[in-house]
């Protein structure tokens, strides 16, 4: 599976809100959008023209469309490759059971884990354990964390997105089973954290504004 | 029911959500039994009571997916193909037939390789505004096939795509009077007029004509930042000038010869 990169993620989510936005292609719509992300002037162009002439070249008559039937077959053979495809490299897929795991295949310490994806060992320990809520871990710490330890940005993803775990090799003397904490909200985390250096906070708290 | 809940983010990072119609929907279609479900789905009249979302087939695509159930998987994507398959079609019908055959596949496989994808939440807009997110695949593929094109032969741009004669080279050499090369506004009859002809021109004066005459693009600008039918094609203004008589010269032959 192509891997997206934060530009791209940005520029689908700007695509969707423009076409909600502007239902029709609009000239002046264009350039207030460009004005906002001039970054994409020529995807938005882009896009803009080729709506343009979808919305303004005639249709075709009747008898030029193809048959519904052929092209539902034609897509459901996309489809077959698309599923033959998953199927022939699930098992090539690598696995790991923790970030932690994931970091010593790659000969990386909780440390270096840590320093490369600009956070604390606390943090990383949190991460792994799926302490923090999903929701509020921004993008990019998952693009971090995916570039630290080799790994795909969908795989962290889906790692992240599991249920909290207990602490490895920690033993319980109460009888009662232990009970795990309600995941705590990531920029709280870091707000909380003493060991983050001054650099680091700043680095992630500039981020909580644009995150909800 | 929990449903599995939707991780892809807005550009100002909210979470995307799906429809409150569309989510009992799903937990209605997975109570049932798996005939029954296949039978709703079919059901294709919008007005019906019973009559499920694209973006509750996306949803239910996946699941079955994740739980493994092929047979459902490849009932339940027929279906969503045969739903959107026309569309797709009549959009890509202004490329040559060859590459707009190869377009349609390009749709289905962007869309599919997403919703097929579970470990990823690329396809998480399919299960909110699934006909918004269809047009995009469309643009897209109909964008790549653009370049694709171009990259083939180059400096032919967007004419191969038409199964037009390609157009001359360029255009700043061309002899055109000051005359033909004035802006002309075309009234609304003359464009309803010209809309039926436009697959005749070639291009790339075609687009620039479409943009200028339908879309409103000026030509130039005394700011050189704002965005131009020149500043597009990143060609003088004096050559969209060109392209443009060009363009109404072919319309006009159209219309002699009708």
């Amino acid at each position: 599976m192509n891997e997206q990169t934060a530009r791209e993620r940005l520029l689908e989510a700007v695509l969707h809100e423009y076409m909600e936005a502007v239902p029709n292609p609009n000239y002046s719509a264009l350039v207030e959008w460009i004005r906002r992300y001039p970054d994409f002037e020529q995807e938005l162009s882009e896009f803009t023209v080729t709506r343009s002439l979808l919305q303004t070249l005639p249709a075709p008559p009747d008898e030029e469309t193809t048959d519904k039937r052929a092209l539902v077959q034609r897509g459901m053979s996309v489809v077959q490759g698309i599923l033959a495809r998953q199927s022939a490299s699930a098992t090539a897929q690598p696995q790991f059971s923790s970030l932690l795991e994931a970091g010593k295949l790659r000969g990386l310490s909780i440390h270096d884990i840590a320093t490369r994806s600009r956070l604390s060992v606390a943090l990383v320990r949190k991460l792994d354990r799926r302490l923090l809520h999903y929701a509020s871990i921004p993008q990019a710490a998952i693009e971090l964390l995916a570039q630290t330890l080799q790994q795909q940005i969908s795989a962290i993803t889906q790692y992240l997105q599991g249920g909290p775990s207990l602490a490895q090799g920690a033993s319980y003397r109460s009888e009662k089973a232990p009970t795990l904490v309600e995941p705590e909200d990531f920029f709280e985390a870091v707000r909380n954290d003493r060991t983050l250096s001054d650099e680091q906070r700043h680095f992630w708290l500039s981020l909580s504004d644009s995150h909800e | 029911m929990e449903l599995q809940p939707l991780t892809r983010r807005t550009k100002d990072s909210a979470l995307y959500r799906r429809s409150e119609e569309v989510d009992q929907q799903i937990r209605s279609a997975l109570s049932m039994t798996p005939e029954a479900l296949v039978g709703r789905a079919h059901i294709a009249n919008k007005d019906s009571p019973d009559y499920l979302k694209e973006e509750c087939l996306v949803y239910l695509i996946r699941e079955s997916h994740r739980s493994g159930q092929r047979v459902m998987v490849n009932a339940l994507a027929e279906i969503l193909i045969e739903r959107c398959a026309s569309h797709i079609d009549v959009k890509l019908r202004t490329l040559r037939p060859e590459v707009a055959e190869e377009a349609f596949q390009d749709v289905i496989s962007s869309m599919f390789d997403v919703i097929l994808d579970l470990n990823s939440d690329r396809g998480d807009f399919l299960q909110v505004r699934f006909w918004r997110n269809l047009e995009l695949r469309i643009i897209n593929a109909f964008n790549r096939s653009v370049g694709q094109q171009r990259r083939a032969a180059k400096n032919v741009p967007l004419s191969s795509l038409t199964g037009q004669e390609i157009a001359p080279s360029d255009d700043e050499s061309l002899s055109t009077s000051s005359q033909e090369l004035r802006d002309t506004t075309l009234t609304a009859d003359e464009l309803a007029l010209c809309k039926d002809a436009l697959n005749t021109v070639d291009e790339p004066y075609r687009t620039a004509f479409i943009l200028h005459h339908y879309h409103g693009w000026p030509i130039e600008s005394i700011d050189s930042t704002a965005l131009t039918i020149s500043r597009y094609f990143n060609k003088t203004p004096r050559t969209i000038r060109n392209w443009l008589a060009k363009a109404e010269g072919a319309l006009l032959n159209w219309r002699n010869e009708e």
